[in-house]
């Protein structure tokens, strides 16, 4: 039986556990990180630490939206310069921030915290899908845009909403699919180039 | 197609092989355990981006080379054929994790890492996706389990066919794995429908995916199964003197699917069928019906040879189809793929082997292992390259 030995001191291999748990960071990285923070002045390790807990003690979410923000109702669903007949449904909070840098859509968002996948144990229920129905069910309503992942997960979501949105006439849409900007038709995998040949439309110089 | 060079590091016995295989027919002989299968392994490896033997790649790792408990495995192929040459290079790297010492400064049970292996795959100096390089390198394996093709499982029927398809049609390859992971969400959908935390409405669309991908396999599955009948019916006709008469036959999980249909038509039967067994469905939490539930049977002058054939006569059968393996590949892709046989020859009679040897021939290059030389015929030994394999370790004699 091998004895109960870490090399680090016990705050510093916990801390390390602690990184090692966010995505994307491996045990090297978490160790970095550790090590970094050591070295550093003691106000900037307790900004960091501050800065922690602000993200929890602060985020709340916005109960018409379900976005995580800072005040309910949160700047998008109070804002009187957004379109509120147009709602924009996505998966997570970040896809809020992809589609906001393209500048390109005034109007709501309603955020669904996932996608069904069964194999996950994640159903209908356990997404803020009641949210958007109760949203819905005002009547301000007329288009809701659907823009879930393109992927097996994210159209069975796409279609679940469908059927679940078709008795309250308001027209239903999902983002393109095709081509990105800036690529070469060459690299385009087959799925995407045949969705981009159906998609075609009138050429508008 | 040719394998012109092999090379090893750390894979399986092999801490280090530099190999350059011969053009023709290669044999590999050495006793049990010295690692002749290991390079079969390795070869078809480097074909299908798998282990034929074990779905623990860990396992494929030699960890007596390294010190610390981290230690990768890479095989490298230089493959010529009528396109040019191609180098692929598939590496494992892993981490023991039965080891008591850790290279981190974190306890065992926080480090993620433990155990995972991961993979790197390499297409002329190229980072590629496994789906990229499938069918690169064509081979057939024809090893020991093969021979019971008729007998065992229809999974091994299944695979038979999965296998040959993929390596020529990376659609077919896609398909299936999109069609696998459809089958697991909606299985579970199932059985959440079943215990009742899900609407049987949401069924829909895993359906139409599921007809949609399930579809194009078995139309697929058809016409390889049309090429394959004929080609093994030839085959197997002068293996057996013209005395026995073969047919391979496509049993469809749809059973009212047949050979004339078109897509349509399957997708329509397809659909019926699962709004006919939606309840029975629920009620196991399963999938029924579909290319899953696939098989295939074997006619030999009209008997079914997996049920009343004798030994003998299944080992036969078995080979024609290999053989037709063979046939297929060539004519599709244009060029003959790397046979391998692993230990096979050796099973079978003077005749049948005499008769191998010759069908052989009119292949490309050809791998073989047999612990016996002597039992081998000196004209086929005396044409053929010869390597003696001893503890990892690779001689020509």
């Amino acid at each position: 039986m091998e004895p109960d030995f870490t090399p680090a001191a016990e705050p510093v291999a916990r801390l390390i556990g602690e990184f090692n748990k966010l995505p994307g960071v491996g045990p090297k990285t978490a160790q970095r990180f550790t090590y970094f923070l050591l070295k550093q002045p003691e106000e900037e390790v307790r900004a960091l630490a501050e800065a922690l807990l602000a993200i929890k003690d602060s985020i709340i979410t916005c109960s018409s939206c379900q976005n995580l923000v800072e005040t309910d109702p949160c700047p998008f669903c109070s804002s009187s310069e957004r379109d509120s007949s147009r709602i924009c449904v996505v998966e997570e909070p970040m896809d809020i921030l992809a589609l906001e840098r393209s500048r390109g859509y005034k109007g709501l968002y309603h955020v669904l915290h996932g996608a069904i996948s069964p194999m996950d144990g994640i159903g209908p229920e356990e997404l803020k899908i009641k949210e958007l129905i109760q949203r819905l069910q005002k009547g301000e309503v007329e288009e809701v845009i659907l823009a879930t992942n393109p992927n097996l997960e994210g159209e069975a979501t796409a279609m679940y909403l469908y059927r679940l949105m078709t008795p309250f006439g308001v027209r239903v849409t999902r983002l393109a699919r095709g081509l990105p900007m800036g690529g070469d038709l060459e690299y385009a995998d087959e799925v995407t180039l045949m969705q981009a040949l159906e998609g075609r439309r009138q050429f508008q110089p | 197609m040719h394998l012109s060079k092999l090379s090893l590091t750390n894979f399986r016995n092999y801490q280090r092989l530099e190999w350059e295989p011969d053009r023709g027919i290669n044999i590999l002989f050495g006793d049990n355990g010295q690692g002749k299968t290991n390079l079969v392994e390795a070869i078809n490896f480097l074909s299908t981006t798998r282990s034929y033997r074990t779905s623990i790649e860990k396992e494929l790792i030699n960890w007596s080379a390294s010190h610390d408990d981290i230690s990768a495995a890479r095989v490298e192929g230089e493959v010529v054929g009528k396109k040019g040459k191609l180098r692929l290079e598939l590496a494992l790297m892993g981490r023991k994790s039965d080891s008591g010492k850790t290279s981190s400064l974190v306890k065992p049970e926080v480090d993620a890492l433990v155990g995972v292996v991961h993979k790197k795959i390499l297409l002329n100096g190229v980072p590629r996706r496994a789906m990229d390089v499938v069918g690169k390198v064509n081979t057939v394996l024809f090893a020991s389990h093969d021979i019971d093709v008729s007998s065992g499982a229809p999974s091994q029927r299944r695979r038979y066919l999965d296998v040959m398809e993929s390596q020529v049609n990376v659609e077919y390859l896609r398909a299936l794995a999109g069609y696998n992971r459809i089958l697991v969400q909606r299985n579970h959908l199932l059985r959440q429908i079943q215990e009742g935390h899900a609407n049987s409405f949401q069924l829909e669309f895993w359906n139409n995916e599921l007809v949609e991908k399930g579809s194009y396999l078995v139309e697929q599955r058809m016409a390889l199964i049309g090429n394959i009948c004929a080609l093994a019916a030839d085959i197997h006709r002068q293996l057996t003197s013209e005395k026995e008469n073969l047919i391979v036959l496509y049993l469809p999980s749809l059973k009212e699917v047949t050979a004339d249909m078109d897509r349509v038509s399957i997708k329509g039967n397809f659909s019926t069928r699962l709004e006919l067994l939606q309840k029975r469905e629920v009620a196991a939490g399963m999938s029924l019906v579909g290319p899953h539930r696939d098989d295939l049977t074997f006619l030999v002058n009209g008997v079914d040879i997996g049920i009343y054939g004798s030994r003998g006569q299944q080992r036969t059968v078995a080979l024609s189809l290999k053989l037709a393996e063979a046939g297929f590949l060539r004519q599709t892709v244009g060029e003959s793929p790397v046979v391998l046989l692993d230990d096979i020859l050796s099973e079978l009679d003077s005749k049948r082997r005499h008769l191998v040897i010759e069908t052989l021939r009119a292949y490309g290059q050809v791998v073989t292992t047999t612990t016996e030389l002597e039992s081998l015929e000196a004209a086929f030994v005396a044409g053929a390259k010869v390597f003696r394999v001893h503890e990892g370790t690779l001689t020509p004699a």
